[in-house]
């Protein structure tokens, strides 16, 4: 048998020694299913590991919606998801405010509204 | 999925938790279409003679188009410090992108494969099956792009030839984060647009996704011939496998927020029907 890197394997010789008549055959078959059948291996690992990221990502927003895994970057990006309003504080030049202060856990309804009072006054923004 | 509640509140907001949800599902299905190709691919499927190429191009154009869309928000994402998640997710879908191209590229001799008998009534020309063609074009391509493609590039703009499509944008916050000018959700909630800009991005990353999926089963039911060497049939078959399962995930989803859809007069069951029926017609071609 004829193996991706183009060696003998010594299993399919065994085999093919105790029946010549499938000697032509079974290695044709193994040289077309590995040659010419397979896509290169580079390209198999790049989609595993670069679409396998980001499916497991996918799959978490289906059943753990919300629940960061990735750490730090993950928390922020989830968390940015539903509160990415902070552009909009920077523009009203609010830089005494702590920007994590802003953020919380989860969002409700009131932590939307209540939490976070805007009062403008002309390019001014207070934070309650 | 046991935070899916029956009734939707003021509190609960299961409006956005619902495009969250659907956008899971429609990012596996997405990325299912790269992953079952590759690792589990048709045992008739042959690199050298080209049956991966529609898939790989198609992927890599789609990944381009999701780059591309994150780097659209990439600047928000900067002010909220939030912005390592996004440049990993564009790197990791550009670097893929450009190994699929460089693999294309350097692939540009297929060999075709000993012609075929045709059934009856097809030439090497047509489509592999005008049933899933049809059917595409109306749901997959036709319905539901619309949706996407309004919600993309147009969030907010009701649709009048869809009904309670009002009632759609309003339950999936809609008019919170793009309330269309003059009107009355306009004066209520246009001051609060910009705190709902998150909403906004997830609702629009939905619409893409939904999209490229449509690019998927419009490539793969309209695009693709059949071939002399019936190498069509091989080709979309490595597409309807995925598109059945991804359309079957986002499926059962409308299926577990349709009491919560219903409590605020938004009836999904169309939606639900019409999704159903492509994933099943898709199934029946692969799986049958």
């Amino acid at each position: 048998m004829t193996t991706r890197r183009g060696k003998k394997s010594t299993k399919n010789n065994a085999v093919v020694k105790n029946d010549p008549a499938k000697l032509s055959h079974d290695v044709g078959k193994s040289s077309i299913v590995l040659a010419e059948h397979l896509p290169p291996l580079a390209l198999v690992f790049t989609v595993l590991i670069c679409s396998g990221v980001v499916w497991v990502l996918g799959l978490r927003d289906l059943l753990a919606t919300g629940k960061p895994f990735l750490g730090s970057i993950d928390e922020a990006y989830l968390v940015s998801g539903s509160l990415m309003f902070i552009k909009w504080v920077c523009n009203c030049s609010l830089s005494h405010v702590s920007f994590p202060l802003l953020i919380f856990p989860c969002s409700t309804l009131q932590n939307r509204h209540n939490g976070l009072t805007t009062v403008m006054d002309g390019s001014q923004l207070k934070v309650d | 999925l046991s935070a899916i509640q029956s009734k939707t509140t003021d509190d609960n907001n299961m409006g956005s938790f619902f495009v969250r949800k659907v956008l899971g599902a429609a990012t596996v299905g997405l990325h299912l279409h790269k992953l079952m190709p590759i690792l589990f691919h048709p045992t008739n499927a042959q690199w050298k003679r080209g049956h991966f190429r529609p898939i790989l191009a198609s992927s890599a154009a789609i990944n381009l188009l999701i780059t591309s869309f994150y780097a659209y928000y990439l600047e928000d994402f900067q002010v909220a410090g939030a912005d390592a998640m996004p440049k990993l997710i564009m790197g990791l879908l550009t670097f893929e992108a450009a190994v699929m191209m460089f693999f294309l590229a350097s692939q540009s001799v297929t060999t075709r494969g000993p012609a075929v008998l045709l059934p009856k009534g097809k030439s090497e020309r047509s489509v592999v099956s005008r049933i899933t063609a049809r059917t595409v074009m109306l749901i997959g391509c036709g319905v539901m792009s619309l949706i996407a493609g309004r919600d993309l590039f147009f969030p907010g703009v009701v649709i009048p030839y869809i009904p309670r499509d009002d009632i759609y944008l309003e339950w999936t916050g809609a008019f919170l984060h793009s309330p269309p000018e003059g009107s009355v959700e306009s004066a209520a909630h246009g001051i609060d647009a910009p705190f709902y800009v998150g909403d906004k991005f997830m609702s629009q990353l939905l619409g893409l996704t939904i999209l490229c999926l449509g690019i998927y089963k419009c490539v793969s039911c309209i695009l693709i011939q059949y071939g002399s060497d019936g190498s069509g049939l091989i080709k979309t078959r490595m597409f309807w496998k995925s598109s059945s399962l991804s359309g079957a995930l986002i499926v059962a989803v409308f299926r577990l927020f349709a009491n919560a859809a219903k409590s605020a007069s938004l009836d999904l069951r169309w939606h639900l029907m019409t999704m159903a029926y492509e994933a099943f017609i898709l199934g029946l071609f692969v799986f049958a």
